[in-house]
């Protein structure tokens, strides 16, 4: 058990290629059965060290018995762990998903486990240049997810989204290299200690990192004016692809934004205005996602307009740095993932059935899908915030956090962008309701949904409850995640 | 639990909001047994959450839960509302769930500056600490939560949402939200009275502008239940002066014409659902004679509709002659009690006479009255209204007082309510023949005889506000680049901002 660590790393990458060979073996449905038990011994593995983590500890692996600086160390502590696992519970419910439709075979997969073992990769990795690794691996595997169906549109938003995310990774490299040169080392507390120093001597060069980043991780999560790409690639890509990115991979800028700013950052009085910063964007991310997606008329871009404005909340928690801040941030981190994910699982369903993506084409869908209509419903109701689901709880937090500071401008903002989110998502709910029939897309085959797409809609919008009511469950997990950003 | 609540009322204050939750929602509930033919499941599944959630709301020992349950009957209420699937349902309920998360937000944040001063949620807690603390702490946070409550309860200039979302429900939803969802806000204020200690005398300015604002337009209207509608913007008017005045006697009748009001308001609505449901149009112009076919309805129409007005001995007399007494030093609210008064029997009698008196038109020769489950609420309420007139000393002593809390005494039985009676019959009349004389009155659909009330409309102005930040978002959607050079420069516009930033030469 003491190569825990790595293992919830190779383990998924390793089931990535054993998809492939599932060819040669005379088994049913044998790439999904592959797919599930590469995330489920991780998440295993991942839970039995999930006691002592809780309690505040970390466990620590060395690559090869190299103690850092020199060799590069995975850790296990509060955040790692709370990323790690909701990675790799969406991961399932994406493959829950997947598990109905038949074009998505043996190649799907493969990438998909790829793009969960980088994700994995970066949240567990103490070394900032195996972060960079483990960020490019993520990014190729997903390129090819997005444009997984060939189709036209898809491989230009997949080009896009190509360009965008390695000018990105470009800055960071540069960063990387910048902090490599000052320090002597790429392990992520050695840099974190010498840091303070370097900043007292030559503040210029830390700024010159600190932004390089800043813009870095603000492309990767979508903070304005950085989010261009991702209506584009959210609503081209195929449905558990804008699931898996709006869920999991516009979290991974927000992790290494927790993760590398609190700690290099931590100790100088750059955290400050950098936290003022973070918090300004977030409000205009968050404002302007709610206005675009007001207007938008294609659902899943309207649901990638929403993940922007979602992400502002979360931008808005962690930019007032406190403690009730980062609690509301990390919960609406947790509770996006989850809400958005299913969310784009009800919009893939509505569109394979009608052939249209309008919303102004979904007229009197309730009517023949009461079920997908019933959690699309409480799954906006959620993101809205409305109580007694989960988004609630994480949005008071964040509001809660706003006052307690008395920043009443940001309060105004908030209040409008829960305001614009009900009013976005209630003119989708009306129209579903509306008495007018929908009428299919000319020579358009709906394709059959099987119970599996249901049931991962269903299955989230009872955690949806769930987590609304005993909320206490998630803040949990949450606590030693905070521990480790504030110590 | 994020949140807790107890089974068992709090005190008396939440204990006769609770009796007239589940005093209302039987009734309301055997008369959508005949009443609703579409979609059962889904239209007892939102009414079962809009009671829960009404209920969970008086229920509340902290204010949160108070929050967490007011949202939830706001959600079942937006389903009810759009529960016919017309056209115009979908504009009334986007306006009505604006509207309150809206409302819901300020009350929530209310909460928090609460929590903030008192560290609890609990309400005795509050209570507790609030007798401590500077008064002047206390009224902005209070302010902040009326205004909220204003936005539940439809109150002038926050009201728009509710002439619309009225006419498109079903009418046993009607009935509830005019009976006891519009009163949760109010229930929410003399809760916050009784807790802070503080009062806003912006709320008697508003219930006399809203008194007086929902009588004028209810006049002119056309569509029965939107007329309804208007009604109850002016007779929560009333329970807002009670509750501004802030007296024992104040919100004792406050809290009276809260119990009288949804008794009243909710017959009404059933009696125009029972002739909707009967004839199928909403339309005053195209009703009319319809007492000889409908007899029960004609009765126990006549009886609400003679409670609203307060003529005695039906109940409206008594809780309103409690709020004039009131604010009786006030020449200006005396005034706006006796327009309000008039009016009020004006546009009854106009709503009396085109609905069951004169000619019967072709199409409605084979109507006739509804089926017993729908009479039985009917009928029980014209007696609530009956019983509660007659006897007021008794509802007042066992259900009033002791939600206020203090021991009210009052005499119901005096020449002045006599001559006040007198005097509204005589204005309303004038008013009637007077609105009929100059057209403002008329029972045509189309355009209103008198423009100024149509163009100076809020409705107008909200919207019109929206609209504009609609176009606004647009505008913004062209202006967002899609080229991807475009974005690529963006990012390095970026940085070099951020950088700017942190450089900051100022600093």
């Amino acid at each position: 058990m003491g190569h825990a660590p790595i293992l919830i790393v190779v383990i998924p990458l390793l089931a990535a290629f054993l998809t492939h060979l599932t060819k040669y073996v005379k088994l049913k449905r044998g790439a999904e059965i592959v797919a599930a038990i590469g995330m489920v011994v991780p998440l295993a593995l991942l839970l039995s060290l999930g006691r002592g983590v809780i309690a505040g500890g970390s466990v620590q692996y060395n690559l090869g018995g190299w103690p850092p600086p020199v060799g590069i160390s995975l850790t296990i502590d509060g955040l790692s762990f709370f990323f790690a696992l909701m990675v790799l519970g969406i991961g399932l419910l994406i493959v829950l998903y997947s598990l109905g439709i038949y074009i998505f075979a043996r190649r799907y997969y493969s990438l998909l486990l790829i793009a969960l073992s980088g994700i994995l990769g970066l949240v567990l990795t103490r070394d900032i240049f195996n972060m960079y690794v483990f960020f490019e691996v993520l990014a190729v595997a997903s390129y090819v997810l997005v444009a997984y169906k060939h189709k036209p549109r898809a491989v230009k938003a997949s080009f896009k989204y190509l360009i965008m995310t390695e000018a990105a990774w470009v800055l960071f490299l540069l960063a990387i290299a910048i902090l490599y040169g000052l320090t002597g080392s790429l392990n992520m507390d050695s840099i974190a200690l010498q840091i303070d120093k370097i900043y007292q001597a030559n503040p210029q060069v830390i700024y010159l990192v600190f932004s390089l980043m800043m813009v870095s991780f603000g492309i990767k999560c979508g903070m304005f004016p950085l989010h261009t790409w991702i209506p584009e690639v959210h609503s081209q890509a195929p449905t558990p692809v804008s699931s898996l990115l709006s869920g999991l991979i516009l979290k991974v800028g927000l992790y290494a934004m927790l993760r590398i700013f609190f700690l290099f950052f931590g100790t100088t009085l750059l955290l400050q205005s950098a936290g003022q910063l973070v918090l300004y964007l977030g409000v205009i991310t968050l404002v302007l996602g709610a206005c675009l997606a007001l207007v938008q008329d294609e659902l899943k871009k309207l649901l990638a307009y929403s993940s922007i404005s979602q992400i502002g909340f979360v931008l808005v928690g962690i930019g007032l740095g406190t403690e009730l801040g980062l609690k509301g941030g990390l919960f609406h981190i947790f509770n996006h993932a989850l809400i958005k994910a299913a969310l784009f699982f009800c919009a893939g369903i509505i569109i394979s059935q009608i052939g249209f993506w309008r919303i102004s084409r979904m007229k009197g869908i309730w009517r023949q899908m009461p079920g997908v209509t019933f959690s699309f419903c409480i799954l906006s109701l959620a993101i809205i915030g409305v109580p007694p689901f989960n988004g609630f709880v994480s949005k008071l937090f964040i509001l809660q956090a706003t006052l307690a500071q008395k920043n009443y401008l940001v309060i105004v903002f908030l209040f409008m962008g829960i305001l614009l989110t009900a009013a976005y998502y209630f003119r989708v709910i009306q129209t579903f309701f509306s008495p007018e029939e929908f009428q299919h897309k000319p020579d358009f085959v709906p394709q059959p949904v099987g119970p599996f797409e249901h049931l991962s809609t269903y299955v989230v919008a009872v955690l949806c409850l769930l987590v609304g009511l005993f909320p206490d469950v998630v803040i949990k997990f949450i606590q030693p995640a905070i521990k480790v950003l504030l110590p | 639990m994020i949140f807790q609540t107890s089974f068992l009322p709090i005190d008396n204050l939440s204990r006769f909001m609770l009796f007239l939750i589940a005093f209302l929602f039987p009734l309301i509930f055997i008369y959508s047994l005949s009443y609703v033919k579409r979609n059962l499941f889904r239209y007892y599944f939102v009414l079962f959450i809009a009671f829960g959630g009404m209920v969970g709301t008086v229920l509340a020992r902290d204010l949160l839960s108070f929050y967490i349950f007011l949202e939830i009957m706001t959600v079942g209420i937006y389903f009810l509302i759009i529960d016919n699937a017309k056209k115009e349902s979908f504009p009334a309920g986007f306006k009505y769930i604006l509207m309150m998360f809206g409302g819901g937000i300020l009350i929530l944040l209310s909460f928090l500056l609460l929590y903030n001063l008192t560290g609890t949620f609990e309400i005795a807690e509050i209570a507790r600490v609030a007798g401590t603390l500077n008064k002047s702490a206390l009224a902005p946070i209070f302010t902040l939560f009326a205004i909220g409550c204003l936005f539940e309860i439809g109150a002038v200039p926050f009201h728009i949402w509710l002439p619309d979302a009225h006419p498109v429900a079903p009418s046993p939803v009607s009935a509830l939200l005019s009976g006891v969802a519009i009163k949760i806000g109010a229930y929410g204020i003399i809760r916050m009275i009784f807790t802070l200690g503080v009062l806003s005398p912006v709320l008697i300015f508003i219930g006399a502008v809203s008194m007086v604002f929902g009588v004028v337009l209810a006049l002119k209207q056309t569509n029965v239940k939107r007329l309804l509608a208007y009604h109850s913007i002016s007779q929560m008017g009333y329970v807002l002066l009670g509750i501004g005045v802030g007296t024992g006697l104040g919100i004792g009748g406050g809290l009276f014409h809260i119990l009288n009001h949804a008794v009243f308001k909710a017959l009404l609505f059933l009696c125009m659902g029972a002739v909707i449901y009967a004839t199928g149009e909403r339309e005053l112009n195209k009703l009319g004679g319809l007492g000889k076919r409908m007899p029960v309805t004609l009765v126990t129409f006549g009886i609400a509709a003679l409670a609203i007005s307060g003529i005695p001995p039906l109940n409206g007399f008594a809780s309103k002659a409690m709020i004039a007494q009131s604010v009786s030093g006030n020449v200006f609210l005396k005034l706006a009690i006796i327009i309000t008064a008039s009016g009020t029997v004006a546009s009854f009698v106009k709503l009396f006479r085109f609905t069951f008196l004169g000619k019967l038109p072709d199409k409605l020769k084979n109507s006739k009255d509804v089926p017993v489950l729908m009479l039985f609420p009917l009928l029980f309420l014209a007696g609530i209204c009956l019983v509660a007139g007659i006897f007021p000393d008794k509802v007042l002593g066992n259900l009033i007082s002791p939600a206020v809390g203090s021991v009210l005494a009052f005499n119901f039985i005096n020449v002045k309510i006599l001559i006040d009676t007198v005097v509204i019959i005589i204005f309303g009349a004038v008013v009637y023949m007077l609105g009929l004389k100059t057209g403002y009155m008329k029972i045509e659909k189309g355009k209103s005889a008198s423009s100024l009330p149509g163009r100076l409309s809020l409705d107008l102005i909200f919207c019109g506000a929206a609209d504009m930040f609609t176009r606004g978002c647009v505008e913004l959607r062209k202006l967002h680049a899609r080229n991807l050079n475009v974005n690529l420069i963006w990012i390095f516009a970026a940085l070099v901002i951020v950088l700017l930033i942190m450089y900051n030469p100022i600093k």
